[in-house]
């Protein structure tokens, strides 16, 4: 971006603007450069893709291998044993609990920090530590020893006259608080939405007040179709990675109370390695798949009714 | 930036020109601080003795079995490896095979004369011995005497000793001290053991549950019996403690939770857990539940040979050492419970080695538990975490199973783990 | 109407304390935990908790109405201030939520067990490093945090490197190349973009199981996929930033007599060098972090990274105290956070990168 856009500075005399774009390069040395990328994906993404698929209609056990041809079996257990259906469930509540929530706060901050605030830097800084910090191991420690029913949120609560509340134990403040980890960690959407403010022109706004639109109007109707893309991004890659969730309810609930943060990412790692069914976890995962499919192709469709690109090529 | 790349390669070449690959033979087990040490010291025995470089690896318990699972599967285990009885049953291959060395091929070099019959059987499956026992367990109660003469009580003789300690608790010590504590496995193995002492049948027979679903359901309400006359804390108060298991619990460590149903052998973790002042001592078994003896004892673990090992006659000297020489029976005590081996007994016995809380428990299991065990009873669809167990027990306690409901869930779960083995 | 805002913050003030303070005198004392859950007691407790809870609504709903009633029609110089202040009261009170978490942390490793969770302040009353030498604790003679922390940078940093590389390679040939099936395959690579690792680690590690690489000592299963540039994120990214780089430079490099790889070594690289930092800090970041992949490829303790030891010292001491705990904790993380502060504008520009073009 800027420091690519300063590089053309740097040498102006190479900077002999044409109309249109250079062509790019022909021929097979392109080919031999993502060589190593198409062999990489070959074996370590599309095998295992396939396989996964195919271990899905067996009874493959991780110590007794592929005994039988078990046909969709997998697939119905997934939707009708209950621990597979609640795993299903408490997926979707947890990444429709946390994306929208995220989201919405890192725009709301952005928005704030967007204000000529002094000390930009500083807030910008603290707020992005958390998701720095926040897929780690230790920060899921950390979040038990602030949730455990004597710990400090508790204690918090209690000071402030409040009942303390069993954190760790109650089936919906469990997801909650694997949720609030997540939210906790606003910061790289965030800064997203922030760059994507600043790049919103100062003299749209301006026009929009001397027309007598409200500060909410004027976000309504300009900034939010203006940072649209950015939205669409955030909103894409958010979802992808809240579906594959684990260190928080790994270590912080061990997936209960009751299974009640069991996401479909445990199941996946507990059905394989600790009941040692690969074929069934192949088949939950799979299902995995196709949500978050779906859910991806959902939000590129409905990209053409909300989201404004100002050039037209698009991302893809 | 130049000079970081430099700096980058320099710290990688340097990495990896400290690893260094060890001969010899590898050894894995699990336990705590203690058995690390004993175990350890009687490794470098081993090696003064023979020559012999062991690389040992060793952890707690929690994870370990998958990453043992994971080792299995992988082909990837330990020369010799510490085994929980289970495994010996689903660590199998397709064709059946296991991943453990047939010991009998290695008789010339482990005295097996010195092990009881009975324990051996247990560890043999197909005519094949799989590992080597070292000793057999039970559960049984402990308590934390000095809590209980806070509340101005002996510690239970009886059931219904027991039972009356649980309003008093709340009374005296105050509503989060509870007499008992009790995680989903526990509960299910006092179950059983209720059950048993009750009928004195065992608890599954030729691969059948030998309860019907109405005893299950008196199992069951005895369990919640326990939760409601505040005998025990609920699960969700247990989870809310934020603790992996009860040894780590605070409220153990500072005796707020003043009982334990534990293996004889695990229990001195707990009692190394308790904060300083505390006496911990071990309980008796209720006479008054019914006119059985019951409960059941197991191999509580066992040394195996994997058949990946290189050399299997090196490993099996290296059992032969811990656990039947008079060196390593010293140095090993009753870090694994009180050692089956005859000749490590008797030597123990006579140098008063046996850790004397772990040895009056054993005795006392041995002497009362007359039940026997189905290996499926531990089978990992039923005693996980998000097992069948697990989810009677906390569905029992949540309120999200009435008592006929969780044993349902319970008859039909173990029901369908023994069909499929 | 500077005297009416010191009135309406000093009120809202005092409103605030007295909702704060009528809680704290009702923190159950000792005499109220022994005498149990007697009736008047939980009754008066309950009683209390209403009233704060009222109080602090109270409070609030002044507080709005004070300002609306005080400012509305203020001149448009206070208002500002208005709205200034209570902008940084938010961004404030957002940057408490998100930081005292973390230093509470560092505090709980200097406090000793007893104090950690029964005081909310920052500063230990007693400090003690009890915390820092129990987690020197030793695991089996070949593991502790050191050595922990040291087996995390032998894969993370080939790792990053690898990555670097490898992906500014694959961004080269997508990003100034055309060649048969190149759209394809481009769509392909964006694909992976949206493909769930939870799908592939199954497969994946029965596949590196029988390449032999599960508890490798060079941690092949964990370094060897990024030799492929199969972090599609990173390759998304430097092709983004690629985009920027005007093809003229190429072309005058070539005429210069430049071949492929001396373009991009010596004529790309330079420019796109800001989005490489990035990308090897972000892959620094996350493989540090990472879980999932030690914890399916890495079985024996002496080779437990960092990640794996936090988690394994939660369990393998007897008993459980949080200081250590927390010590463990912080000192696994403190290398990620002196490399945030060291670069952090390559990280702000680095997640920009990737989404918003420039």
């Amino acid at each position: 971006m800027t420091k690519a856009g300063g590089a053309s500075a740097v040498r102006p005399d190479l900077r002999r603007r044409r109309k249109g774009l250079s062509k790019l390069e022909q021929g097979y040395m392109g080919f031999f450069l993502i060589l190593p990328w198409l062999i990489g994906f070959c074996v370590f993404k599309l095998y295992p893709f396939i396989s996964s698929l195919v271990y899905s209609f067996t009874d493959y056990d991780l110590f007794k291998g592929v005994q039988n041809f078990v046909g969709i079996q997998n697939y119905i257990d997934a939707f009708t044993k209950s621990k597979n259906v609640k795993a299903l469930q408490v997926t979707f509540a947890y990444a429709f609990m946390t994306v929208p929530l995220k989201l919405i706060f890192a725009l709301f901050i952005a928005y704030i920090l967007n204000f000529k605030i002094k000390g930009v830097g500083l807030f910008r800084t603290a707020y992005y530590v958390p998701s720095i910090l926040g897929g780690s191991v230790a920060i899921a420690v950390l979040w038990k020893a602030l949730f455990k029913s004597d710990g400090v949120v508790n204690t918090i609560l209690t000071m402030l006259g409040f009942e303390s509340i069993n954190f760790l134990a109650d089936k919906s403040w469990a997801l909650f608080i694997i949720c609030l980890l997540r939210v906790w960690q606003f910061g790289s959407a965030m800064v997203l939405f922030l760059a994507a403010l600043k790049g919103v022109p100062e003299d749209l706004y301006e026009a929009a007040s001397i027309d007598g639109a409200s500060k909410a109007r004027q976000f309504v109707s300009i900034t939010i179709p203006l940072i649209s893309p950015v939205i669409f991004y955030n909103l894409v890659t958010q979802l992808v990675q809240a579906f594959q969730e684990f260190n928080g309810p790994y270590i912080i609930t061990q997936g209960g109370p009751r299974n009640a943060t069991t996401l479909i990412s445990l199941i996946v790692y507990n059905t394989a390695f600790k009941d040692y069914k690969v074929g069934m976890s192949s088949a939950m995962a799979w299902v995995m798949f196709v949500i978050v499919m779906v859910l991806t192709l959902i939000s590129f469709a409905s990209q053409k009714k909300w989201v404004y690109y100002s050039d037209d090529d698009g991302r893809g | 930036m130049k000079k970081l790349v430099v700096c980058l390669l320099a710290v990688l070449l340097m990495a990896n020109a400290a690893l260094a690959m060890a001969d010899g033979l590898t050894f894995s087990w699990w336990g705590g601080d203690a058995r690390h040490e004993a175990t350890q010291a009687a490794v470098d025995a081993f090696k003064a003795a023979t020559g012999t470089e062991v690389t040992c690896t060793y952890s707690a318990w929690s994870g370990w079995e998958d990453k043992m699972s994971q080792y299995f599967a992988s082909d990837s285990a330990f020369d010799v490896n510490q085994v929980n009885w289970n495994w010996l049953f689903s660590f199998t291959n397709a064709d059946g095979s296991s991943k453990f060395y047939d010991i009998n091929e290695v008789a010339d070099v482990i005295d097996l004369s010195q092990f009881n019959e009975k324990a051996l059987a247990q560890c043999t499956v197909d005519g094949k011995l799989l590992a080597v026992p070292v000793s057999m367990t039970g559960r049984i109660f402990y308590w934390n005497k000095t809590t209980f003469e806070k509340a101005g009580l002996e510690t239970p003789k009886t059931l219904a000793d027991l039972m009356a300690a649980g309003p008093i608790f709340a009374e005296k010590l105050g509503d989060e001290c509870y007499p008992l504590a009790l995680g989903s496995y526990d509960k299910m193995i006092l179950m059983v053991h209720y059950l048993e002492c009750k009928y004195g049948k065992d608890w599954v027979v030729d691969g059948q549950l030998n309860y019907s679903l109405e005893e299950v359901e008196e199992g069951l309400a005895f369990i919640q019996s326990l939760e409601d006359a505040h005998v025990i804390p609920s699960a969700q108060t247990l989870t809310g403690d934020g603790a992996d298991s009860l040894d780590k619990n605070p409220k153990w460590m500072e005796g707020k939770y003043a009982g334990i149903w534990e293996w004889d052998s695990s229990a001195s973790k707990f009692e190394a857990a308790l904060n300083e002042g505390q006496e911990f001592i071990v309980g008796d078994y209720f006479t008054d539940i019914g006119e059985y003896q019951g409960g059941f004892t197991k191999v509580s673990m066992a040394l195996c040979i994997a058949n990946t090992a290189a050399d299997k006659k090196l490993a099996a000297s290296l059992i032969e050492f811990l656990l039947n020489s008079e060196e390593g029976a010293r140095l090993m005590n009753s870090q694994r419970g009180i050692p089956l081996s005859a000749k490590a007994n008797a030597l123990c016995q006579a140098e008063g080695l046996l850790n004397a809380r772990v040895a009056e428990a054993n005795a006392k299991v041995m002497a009362w538990c007359q039940n026997a065990l189905d290996p499926q009873f531990e089978a990992a669809a039923l005693k996980n975490s998000d097992g069948v167990y697990a989810d009677a027990m906390e569905g029992l306690s949540y309120g999200d199973y009435s008592i006929e409901e969780a044993a349902e869930v319970l008859v039909e779960g173990i029901t369908e783990v023994l069909e499929a083995a | 109407m500077s005297i009416a805002m010191i009135v309406f913050l000093v009120l809202s003030i005092v409103l605030l304390s007295m909702g704060i303070y009528g809680g704290t005198v009702q923190i159950p004392d000792a005499a109220a935990v022994e005498a149990g859950a007697k009736m008047p007691g939980a009754f008066a407790q309950s009683v209390a908790q209403l009233r704060n809870f009222y109080l602090m609504l109270g409070a609030l709903v002044l507080f709005i109405v004070v300002y609306r009633f005080l400012f509305k029609r203020a001149n448009l110089k206070v208002q500002h201030l208005m709205s200034t202040t209570i902008r940084y009261v938010i961004l404030i009170g957002v940057g408490v939520f998100m930081v005292y978490p973390l230093l509470w942390m560092v505090s709980a490793t200097f406090k000793d067990n007893n104090e950690i969770f029964s005081t909310l302040s920052l500063i230990p009353s007693r400090p003690t490093l009890d915390g820092y030498r129990a987690a020197m604790n030793d695991y089996g003679g070949d593991i502790n945090i050191w050595r922990a922390m040291l087996n995390t940078y032998k894969y993370v940093l080939p790792r990053v490197l690898f990555t670097v590389i490898s992906s500014t390679i694959t961004a080269y040939g997508f990003g100034r190349f055309r060649f048969r099936g190149r759209n394809a395959l481009f769509a392909l690579l964006m694909a992976t973009l949206f493909l769930p690792q939870v799908v592939l680690n199954i497969p994946q590690f029965l596949m590196y199981r029988k390449f032999g690489w599960v508890d490798s000592p060079y941690y092949l299963a964990l370094i060897v996929p990024s030799l492929f540039a199969q972090e599609t994120y990173f390759v998304y990214m430097l092709i983004q930033f690629m985009r920027n780089i005007p093809r003229e430079l190429d072309e005058a490099a070539k005429i210069d007599g430049c071949n492929i790889m001396q373009t991009l070594v010596l004529v790309l690289v330079p420019m796109l060098w800001p989005a490489m930092v990035s990308a090897g800090l972000f892959q620094f970041m996350w493989s540090s972090n990472d879980f999932m992949g030690p914890l399916l490829y890495v079985n024996s303790p002496a080779r437990y990274p960092a990640t794996l030891f936090v988690r394994m010292s939660m369990d393998a001491d007897t008993g459980f105290s949080w200081n250590r705990v927390m010590a463990v904790s912080l000192i696994s993380i403190l290398p990620s956070l002196v490399v945030f502060f060291l670069a952090q504008s390559q990280f702000m520009d680095g997640v920009t990168a990737g989404a918003v073009k420039g």
